[in-house]
C-alpha cells in the first residue's frame, strides 16, 4: 500500500506505506525502501529504510515541503533475500503533484449499527466543471485518529476493581483498557470512480471490563477519524463507534459524520 | 458481473503455514469445479473470513483486535477447472499462553497447536459462503 502506484500528492504531505509478504522463513528476508526526492520517517529523514523480515508496519514517507512537481518523486520497495542479496520483489510508486484538492466526501452507507467488519465507501467531490468523473483519481488521502473515548464512568465499575486499578475517570478507564485508538493510520488513493473505501473490523478486549461492571450495559468505544487530502485541512470528520451489546459478547460497529 | 453459479461448483481449502512460531500465515485455495468461469467480488486486502477454533469439544475465543484499514474492490475470476490462491495479511498467533495484542493483523488463539482444530468461513458476497477446516502445513 498505497494501492495506486501513480499517486498524486501534495508538497509536504505524509504518505503511509505498508508492505507485507509471507514466507515460511521470514527472517531470511529484509524489506528495503528507497526514495528519489523524498524522506522517510520525518520531513528531513533518511532516503532509504531497511526493515528486517517481511512485514513493514506503517512507514511514513514525506514529500518535500517545496515540491512543485517538476522534480522526480518516487518510492521503491524491494524484498531482498539475505542469503544471496537477490531481489524477490520490486514495486515503485511514482508521484505527481496534486493540482487541485477535493473538498467534500459523502458516506454512501447509513450510520446505523452493522456487523463487524463494517465497510464504508465515500464519494469524493465536488464534481468539477471540467466534464465527468474521475476528477480526483490517484489523489492520496491521509487518515488520522484522535483520542478514543468510552461511555463507561467510574461509577459503572465494581468498587474493588475500580479502587485497585485507580479508575477514577473516564480517561483512566480508556488508558487501562487500551481504548485510546487503533494506531492504524493509513493513506488511501482515490479510485477511478472518485471513491475510497474504509473497513473497520475487530474489536477491543473488554472481557475484564464486562466482568467488573456493576450491572450489564451496552459499551460504546468511539474513535474520531479525520481524512485529509490537503495537509492540515480536514476533508471529512467521522466517528467510528464499536458497540459491545449488554450481553457482553455481541459486537457491532457504526460510523457517521461528527 | 456474471452471476455466481451454484456453490457446488466452488470448493475452498484454507491453509495455515508456520512463519516462525507462534505465528501462522493463512491462504485460501479456491477451486472452480464447474463448466463456466466464476467471478467473485472481494475487497483487498482480503480479510473477509472468520475462524472458529475448538479443542476438546469446547469452542475457543479467537481474539481479533481492532483493525481500521483502507480497502479496494476487486474481482477474482476463476476459469473452469482452475484453482486460485487468495492470500490474507491476517496472521494467526497460536500458543497456549498467547496474549491478545493490539496489532489488528494478528488474531490470537490461546491454545497449543496440538489438539486445536480450526474452521475457516469465507464471508464473501452471498451466496458465495464457504466453510472448511484449516489445514496446517
Amino acid at each position: 500500500m498505497p494501492f495506486d502506484t501513480a499517486p498524486l500528492a501534495a508538497p509536504g504531505e505524509r504518505i503511509i506505506f505498508r508492505g507485507e509478504f509471507s514466507d515460511p522463513s521470514p527472517a531470511n528476508y529484509r524489506l528495503e525502501y528507497s526514495t528519489t526526492g523524498g524522506h522517510f520517517s520525518s520531513a528531513t529523514g533518511a532516503t532509504s529504510l531497511t526493515i528486517a523480515g517481511l512485514i513493514s508496519g506503517n512507514v511514513d514517507f514525506f514529500a518535500p515541503a517545496g515540491w512543485d512537481g517538476r522534480t522526480a518523486l518516487s518510492v521503491t520497495l524491494k524484498v531482498i533475500k539475505i542469503s544471496d542479496s537477490s531481489t524477490a520483489f520490486t514495486r515503485t510508486w511514482t508521484f505527481s503533484l496534486k493540482k487541485t484538492y477535493p473538498t467534500s466526501m459523502t458516506q454512501k452507507e447509513g450510520t446505523g449499527e452493522v456487523n463487524l467488519p463494517g465497510i464504508y465507501t465515500y464519494d469524493i467531490g465536488p464534481a468539477l466543471a471540467t466534464g465527468h468523473k474521475p476528477f480526483y483519481e490517484h489523489m492520496t488521502i491521509l487518515e488520522k485518529f484522535d483520542q478514543g473515548s468510552v461511555n463507561v464512568a467510574p461509577a459503572d465499575i465494581k468498587p474493588k476493581y475500580r479502587t485497585d486499578n485507580a479508575l477514577n475517570s473516564t480517561a483512566a478507564i480508556v488508558a487501562h483498557f487500551n481504548l485510546g485508538g487503533s494506531g492504524g493510520n493509513g493513506t488511501f488513493t482515490i479510485n477511478s470512480n472518485d471513491q475510497i473505501s474504509d473497513q473497520h473490523g475487530g474489536h477491543y478486549e473488554l472481557s475484564e471490563l464486562v466482568s467488573n461492571l456493576v450491572a450489564p450495559k451496552q459499551i460504546e468505544v468511539a474513535l474520531p477519524q479525520t481524512y485529509e487530502a490537503k495537509p492540515g485541512t480536514a476533508l471529512g470528520r467521522y466517528m467510528i463507534t464499536r458497540v459491545l451489546k449488554a450481553d457482553g459478547t455481541t459486537w457491532k460497529v457504526k460510523k457517521g459524520p461528527r | 458481473m456474471k452471476p455466481i453459479p451454484d456453490d457446488a461448483y466452488l470448493s475452498c481449502r484454507a491453509i495455515a503455514a508456520a512463519m516462525g512460531e507462534p505465528l501462522y500465515s493463512l491462504r485460501f485455495e479456491l477451486r472452480n469445479n464447474g463448466p463456466a468461469a466464476i467471478e467473485l467480488p472481494i475487497y483487498e486486502p482480503f480479510t473477509a473470513f472468520s475462524i472458529v477454533a475448538a479443542a476438546g469439544g469446547k469452542r475457543l475465543e479467537v481474539h481479533q483486535p481492532v483493525l481500521d484499514i483502507g480497502v479496494r474492490r476487486a474481482t477474482l475470476r476463476l476459469e473452469p477447472k482452475t484453482m486460485l490462491t487468495l492470500r490474507t495479511p491476517i496472521r494467526l498467533q497460536i500458543a497456549k499462553d498467547a496474549k491478545p495484542g493490539t496489532d489488528g493483523f494478528v488474531w490470537t488463539i490461546a491454545h497449543a497447536r496440538e489438539g486445536l482444530s480450526l474452521e475457516a468461513k469465507l464471508e464473501m458476497t452471498e451466496p458465495c459462503i464457504m466453510a472448511g477446516p484449516v489445514v496446517f502445513e
